[in-house]
């Protein structure tokens, strides 16, 4: 399998002190990673460091091939990385077609906006409905979900998302869990960050375990219950 | 009586296309700009000494309006250069900047064309409308601005452009993780601000010259009807600056400027009092 | 401990070096500069604090210095009241006013430059009120003042002395007790007023209460400086409390003296004095001139910064 992602010995100070020590991380093509770890640990701080908005102080970020360490969040964006935030996921004073709108003009463009539409359409179907809908007066699932559609509507080759579950009601996470699935399958390549474990090894084939913003250990997800008692035992000793 | 109306419709939406333009500089560059009514008697002064220099008046104008983009690069140079620090040190860091540079273009142009009062005379003939009588030159006045306000309308709903300045102005962060380029979203914010500044000031002289000195008074109108109007929201400062607009006119024309004054000011006052609490968004 | 006292120790030594000389000097046009200094340092120390400290955007200083030296001066003349009364009368409604405003501001729920603006707007009102009530205030021509020291019977000379020292010993006085407070309790809680009000909420303390009694320190030592500075020049007229020739360098002393240092402020006002008078001296171009080095000093001050900051 290609490596898609690679994550090289990256160290991130933030106001001060360190929040990522000697990272190192690596997504293949198709692949789902989660990785996981108490509030706090360095996830999102890891997610914004590979989308650009934070600049390692040692170390470097490979993508598809090319060392993107020095490129801007939109730069790797329009490369193929797409990161999902775990708040403020949205435009909230524009609708939801404006909100997709955006986000497929920011893309690699490959289809036009009806076509890549339709196809969000077909995993999202709710959104057909409420297209007109201000963006901002959607529920927090739909948000996120909307977050993911948008993400997906510029056909990533790297789709990152913060803490899909927070926020989410069962229901809707099962919805979200079940559309990173399919989307794997068909060649995406997905890193999330997860407080939740057995959230995130319902669909990753791999799993990180980060705390105080140091790589503890890295799984295999074979038996998910085996698994997630080894986190565990991990995190908390 | 109904040209009172129309003038003051007039102003006001002369007020909001520059105060639209220091709101969305505001949201998107960051800084508040003090210079922004400088920018709009930069194109007047211009326009004024070309004319007088017999310069032909369709060239005059849009030579008038380019001299704006050089105010419009300082105001982004400064957006620049205090970018790096934290939202307040940021905040007052640009006011005093954008101040110096008000200061400089306020001295500069008052020094050097004290005289450059700018006004474009259409002719003194009037319309019967409704029974009443009208300036024709208010009503072009009138129907200009209302064209360059929904310009600016079409420009910021329908195009790629004023999606992505819609977008930096919601959710920065989230616009560069879409791929949109914030920096140069940034600047071309910055110089269509100044644009509109010159437009309305040149549309302005249809109606009353525009003296070089007016800069500061702008700039503080404009920053009353910016803030009234919620600062977060373009409807929301063209809403304000149609209210002030026509407050004024009216009441210039019932009471008298001193109490008009007042009274502009209570307007902005409750302007503010409305959208405090941050109930508009756009 | 020691920053503070060392910092109060070279303002003590400056306060005294400048009161020598202004005892000493023959120069009229030195003694006036000193009454001009008290004045807009003063204006940056109440930025300094309300603004500074507290967070709260203000544009209001020089209308509340107006107010107070306005009805000083106008109850003086029309009612007849004695300098002190009058004073007081003065220094209390620049008070109330400052602090109703802010208090207003923050039942509005105004955040930033809202705040801003609502003086803005009470600034523009006091000028339109001065200007446009020409009957009782003289309009923009202004009135002279009874100067308490003339009716004690003091030269016109050694009054202009005794004004340029009590103008020095009072800013550094106010200084000094800026700092001495800047370590207590109170400072503290007037900045988490403005930065973190919630914090003081669910510590039962209102934030709005701390926010009003900073308006109200503040506004007190405003009106007061206005008032000082009608009795120091023997006049009153709106110009001088206007929001151009107060509000505006009143913020850039505060800024020179990094916003929040009350021993900075007063190296502000040096600063923005001298930028004031060189300028001039250029001729007719002064404001452009002053314009560029405004925007000269702080591009120089942020690269510094940016220096400073790079390295550590």
């Amino acid at each position: 399998m290609r490596s898609l992602l690679s994550v090289e010995g990256v160290s991130v100070r933030l106001d001060g002190s360190v929040a990522l020590r000697d990272l190192n991380l690596h997504v293949g093509e198709g692949e789902v990673v989660a990785v996981v770890g108490p509030n706090g640990s360095g996830k999102t701080t890891l997610l914004r460091t590979i989308a650009g908005f934070l600049k390692p102080s040692v170390g470097r970020v490979v993508f598809d091939g090319a060392d993107v360490t020095p490129l801007r969040p939109s730069e790797r964006s329009r490369l193929g990385i797409r990161l999902v935030p775990s708040e403020m996921e949205v435009f909230p004073a524009m609708s939801l077609l404006e909100n997709l709108r955006v986000s497929w003009e920011g893309g690699a463009r490959r289809e036009t906006f009806d076509e890549a539409l339709e196809r969000i359409v077909q995993t999202f179907p709710w959104i057909e409905g409420r297209l007109r809908v201000r963006a901002g007066n959607l529920s927090g699932g739909e948000r996120r979900m909307l977050a993911m559609a948008m993400a997906l509507l510029s056909s990533p080759k790297l789709l990152m998302i913060d803490e899909p579950s927070s926020g989410l009601s069962p229901k809707s996470l099962s919805a979200v869990l079940g559309s990173i699935s399919s989307l794997s399958s068909s060649g995406l390549s997905v890193l999330l960050s997860e407080q939740n474990v057995d959230a995130a090894l319902r669909v990753s084939k791999r799993v990180v375990v980060l705390r105080s913003g140091v790589k503890l250990a890295e799984y295999e997800v074979s038996d998910r219950a085996e698994v997630a008692a080894l986190i565990r035992r991990t995190i908390w000793g | 009586m109904l040209d009172v109306l129309i003038d003051g419709l007039s102003n006001g939406l002369q007020l909001s296309l520059i105060a639209a333009g220091m709101t969305v500089v505001h949201g998107i560059a960051g800084v508040l700009n003090l210079s922004h009514g400088e920018t709009v008697v930069v194109a007047t002064v211009t326009a004024s000494v070309l004319l007088s220099l017999g310069t032909p008046v369709p060239l005059a104008l849009l030579l008038a309006l380019c001299s704006t983009i050089p105010v419009g690069l300082a105001v982004w140079a400064i957006s620049r250069t205090v970018s790096g620090f934290d939202e307040r040190t940021r905040g007052v860091l640009g006011l005093v900047m954008t101040l110096g540079l008000a200061l400089t273009l306020h001295g500069s142009l008052v020094y050097l064309f004290p005289t450059a009062n700018y006004s474009l005379v259409l002719g003194t003939f009037q319309l019967e409308v409704w029974g009443f009588f009208v300036r024709f030159s208010s009503l072009v006045a009138l129907a200009l601005s209302v064209a360059a306000l929904a310009f600016l309308y079409f420009l910021l709903g329908r195009t790629r452009f004023g999606r992505s300045v819609r977008a930096t102005f919601q959710n920065r962060d989230l616009a560069e993780a879409m791929g949109i380029d914030v920096e140069r979203t940034a600047l071309m914010t910055v110089l269509l601000a100044s644009l509109l500044a010159g437009l309305s000031g040149l549309i302005r002289g249809l109606t009353v010259p525009v003296e070089p000195s007016r800069g500061m008074e702008l700039t503080v109108l404009s920053l009353v009807v910016s803030v009234a109007g919620g600062m977060r929201s373009v409807p929301g400062t063209v809403a304000a600056g149609v209210v002030v607009g026509l407050v004024n006119s009216l009441l210039a024309f019932f009471v008298g400027t001193y109490l008009t004054y007042l009274a502009v000011l209570l307007s902005a006052a409750i302007l503010l009092r409305l959208t405090g609490a941050g109930r508009w968004a756009w | 401990m020691g920053l503070v006292s060392r910092r109060a120790g070279v303002v003590v030594v400056g306060t005294a070096v400048f009161a020598a000389a202004a005892l000493l000097t023959e120069s009229v046009y030195l003694l006036r500069l000193y009454s001009v200094y008290a004045y807009l340092t003063s204006l940056g120390l109440s930025v300094t604090l309300l603004f500074g400290v507290a967070g709260q955007v203000v544009i209001f200083m020089g209308a509340l210095a107006g107010t107070s030296a306005y009805v000083a001066a106008l109850s003086s003349l029309h009612l007849g009241l004695s300098p002190a009364v009058a004073s007081a009368l003065g220094i209390l409604s620049g008070t109330s006013l400052g602090t109703g405003l802010v208090w207003l501001a923050s039942r509005w729920d105004l955040r930033g430059i809202q705040v801003g603006i609502l003086t803005l707007l009470a600034s523009l009102a006091f000028e339109a009120l001065i200007l446009g009530n020409r009957a009782v205030t003289f309009g923009e021509v202004g009135f002279s003042v009874e100067d308490p020291l003339a009716l004690m019977g003091l030269g016109a000379s050694s009054a202009l002395r005794v004004y340029a020292v009590a103008g020095m010993l009072l800013t550094s006085a106010l200084s000094l007790a800026l700092l001495g407070m800047s370590g207590g309790r109170l400072w503290t809680l007037f900045r988490a007023a403005g930065e973190d009000p919630d914090l003081l909420r669910t510590n039962a303390l209102d934030p709005v209460k701390y926010k009003a009694i900073a308006a109200a320190i503040s506004s007190a030592i405003a009106g007061t400086a206005g008032i000082l500075y009608a009795y120091s020049t023997g006049y009153v007229s709106p110009s001088a409390y206007s929001v151009v020739e107060a509000d505006i360098p009143a913020y850039i002393v505060a800024a020179m003296g990094g916003l929040g240092n009350p021993v900075g402020a007063l190296l502000g006002g040096v600063v923005v004095l001298a930028m004031r008078e060189l300028t001039r001296s250029v001729g007719p171009a002064s404001v452009a001139v002053y314009g560029l080095a405004l925007i000269s000093v702080f591009a120089f001050k942020i690269r510094s910064w940016r220096r400073a900051r790079a390295s550590s």
